[in-house]
């Protein structure tokens, strides 16, 4: 893949260059530059073939891009714009993006705290109860399975702001898989073990905090992570119908003006900005459940 | 044996499900004696022991732990399994710490820390307080629940086969541990109840052993084992008094699994007709 990546180099940079295209050029030299310091890092040699691999489809798709749009516009400028162009956009829109994500980051946030606020605690206290379990599994059966979506109307409609319809909206979507998966971590946790808790007459809280807890675990951040994808999805969903702000909005706003290059910047931001939060997440994930590497 | 019984079972029987796992127990354990249970897989030892820790409840009958009838778990009694005695998301020390809390609320942070230590350097494990339960091998995650359950000063130890899951040296190994710090006890020695399902084991260890037999679980021999304290493996296997209890024991044993083969044989038929 080394010389694809050369000679997509060369091709991308060379077109660009002719049509005076100082974005697209900067973009052919900055990824295969980028993916060569990186493999300067690394030293496994499995990994540094992955870097110039992802590095030479990139640098293809991009060269494709430019060809098709602006050496040899084939393409409907108004919804393809030129990489050129998009690539412009983004830098220049950066600043209006990243209010927007602000925006988009407090509706988040508060609705996936207030999700694992309330599902947590509701979980445990129903997954120790065999009995409150099987009074409330047949509504969680039927509500987890409603599409959240189809509460927005009624949600924005009932509720006094659109942050707060859509921080309603959020919170029913993520608290599901976040609950169901309590109650199950905490009925998985093998018998012995809450044996062991009880013969040390552990104070309730302490049992709760110290045991309960920790012992669901690893099922709990599989439920937060499904919600959290979930989340995404909603907010921007909520966004694009009701919202005046935010990533979601951008989006949708632009492309009511017929605005496409910005619609495609848009969406690439949003695609960055929900890797770079998913990433943190799994990184806090592993650092909770470190205990696990250990086996056992 | 004292008048008066630390633990005493009296006419216990245990049902679960419809089926009976326990019928009509007496049993009485003095303080300070060290008694084996065992018994063929099914015949509820394992029931009688988390029946004594309050666990479970009986059906019918009592337990009574220093002349008070037992209704759960209680920080008189402590408890070893065979796994998951210790949190696998904690520390050693901090498995022992959280079990102090409870048990030995009066002490300080400084002092529980102490404690845990202690404990640990007792069965050999000075240096693994900061590792956790998964990054030890399996003999060495048993003495540190050992050292938990030692710790929490309880005049009672219940072991649930703490060393079944053991390859057979680390196994005697850590028979010769316990033997070892019950033995340094002295006046003040443990009243220990070791559920087992191998002979040598209870021999090497027990004051008395105790042979369940099955459908449902009764008492099918009270044995005393006269051999004499401090005990050592080594001089124990060439005691002919070792081998002849040895062979009781076995014959007890084969006796209650030939008797629930015969059982299960009848019910069969019985059903066939």
């Amino acid at each position: 893949m080394k010389i694809l990546l050369v000679i997509e180099f060369i091709g991308l940079t060379a077109s660009a260059l002719w049509k005076h295209d100082w974005f697209a050029a900067a973009a052919g030299v900055l990824i295969p530059a980028a993916a060569l310091v990186r493999t300067l890092f690394v030293w496994d040699k499995a990994r540094r073939t992955a870097i110039v691999d992802v590095a030479a489809v990139l640098e293809g798709f991009l060269l494709a891009w430019q060809l098709v749009t602006s050496n040899w516009p084939v393409l409907d400028p108004v919804y393809f714009p030129a990489l050129d162009t998009v690539l412009r956009q983004f830098f220049a829109e950066l600043k209006d993006m990243a209010h927007g994500m602000l925006s988009s980051l407090f509706l988040l946030g508060t609705a996936y705290l207030l999700s694992l606020g309330t599902a947590i605690p509701g979980g445990l206290v129903v997954g120790s109860s065999t009995r409150l379990r099987n009074a409330v599994e047949p509504f969680s059966k039927v509500l987890s399975v409603i599409p959240p979506i189809v509460y927005i109307p009624y949600a924005i409609r009932l509720l006094p702001s659109f942050s707060a319809a859509s921080i309603f909206v959020i919170w029913s979507g993520a608290f599901w898989p976040i609950f169901a998966n309590t109650v199950a971590g905490v009925v998985n946790i093998p018998e012995t073990m809450l044996d062991s808790a009880r013969m040390l007459h552990l104070k309730r809280g302490t049992f709760i905090f110290r045991v309960l807890l920790p012992g669901a675990m690893p099922s709990i951040l599989t439920g937060a992570s499904l919600s959290l994808v979930f989340s995404f999805l909603l907010l921007t969903a909520a966004e694009l119908i009701g919202a005046t702000e935010g990533l979601g909005w951008y989006v949708k706003d632009r492309a009511d003006f017929g605005d496409y290059a910005r619609v495609i910047v848009g969406i690439i931001f949003i695609g960055l900005v929900i890797t770079a939060i998913s990433a943190a997440f799994k990184r806090i994930e592993k650092r909770i459940l470190r205990y696990k590497e250990a086996g056992q | 044996m004292n008048k008066t019984p630390l633990i005493e079972l009296r006419d216990l029987s245990f049902s679960h499900a419809g089926e009976q796992t326990l019928a009509h127990i007496d049993l009485s354990v003095a303080a300070s004696e060290f008694i084996a249970v065992i018994g063929p897989s099914g015949c509820g030892k394992s029931t009688l022991l988390r029946l004594v820790g309050g666990l479970l409840m009986p059906s019918s009958g009592e337990v009574l732990v220093g002349g008070k009838n037992v209704t759960g778990p209680g920080l008189d009694r402590a408890m070893v399994f065979q796994d998951y005695s210790l949190f696998p998301w904690s520390s050693c020390a901090d498995n022992i710490v959280l079990a102090l809390e409870q048990a030995r609320p009066e002490l300080t942070r400084a002092e529980r820390r102490q404690i845990a230590e202690d404990y640990l350097t007792m069965v050999g494990l000075a240096n693994a307080g900061r590792k956790l339960p998964g990054e030890l091998s399996g003999g060495m995650r048993q003495r540190a629940a050992i050292a938990r359950a030692l710790a929490m000063n309880s005049p009672i130890l219940l072991m649930d086969e703490p060393f079944g899951a053991l390859d057979a040296i680390t196994r005697a190994k850590q028979q010769d541990m316990l033997l070892e710090i019950w033995q340094a006890g002295g006046s003040l020695k443990k009243t220990v109840i070791f559920v087992t399902h191998d002979v040598d084991e209870a021999l090497i260890l027990a004051g008395r052993v105790i042979v369940l037999g099955v459908c449902p679980g009764h008492v099918a021999a009270d044995i005393p084992v006269d051999l004499p304290r401090p005990r050592s493996r080594a001089t124990l296997m060439a005691d002919g008094r070792f081998r002849e209890l040895r062979e009781r024991l076995m014959q007890e044993l084969n006796d209650a699994v030939e008797r629930q083969l015969l059982a299960a044989q009848e019910q069969q038929e019985g059903s066939g007709i």
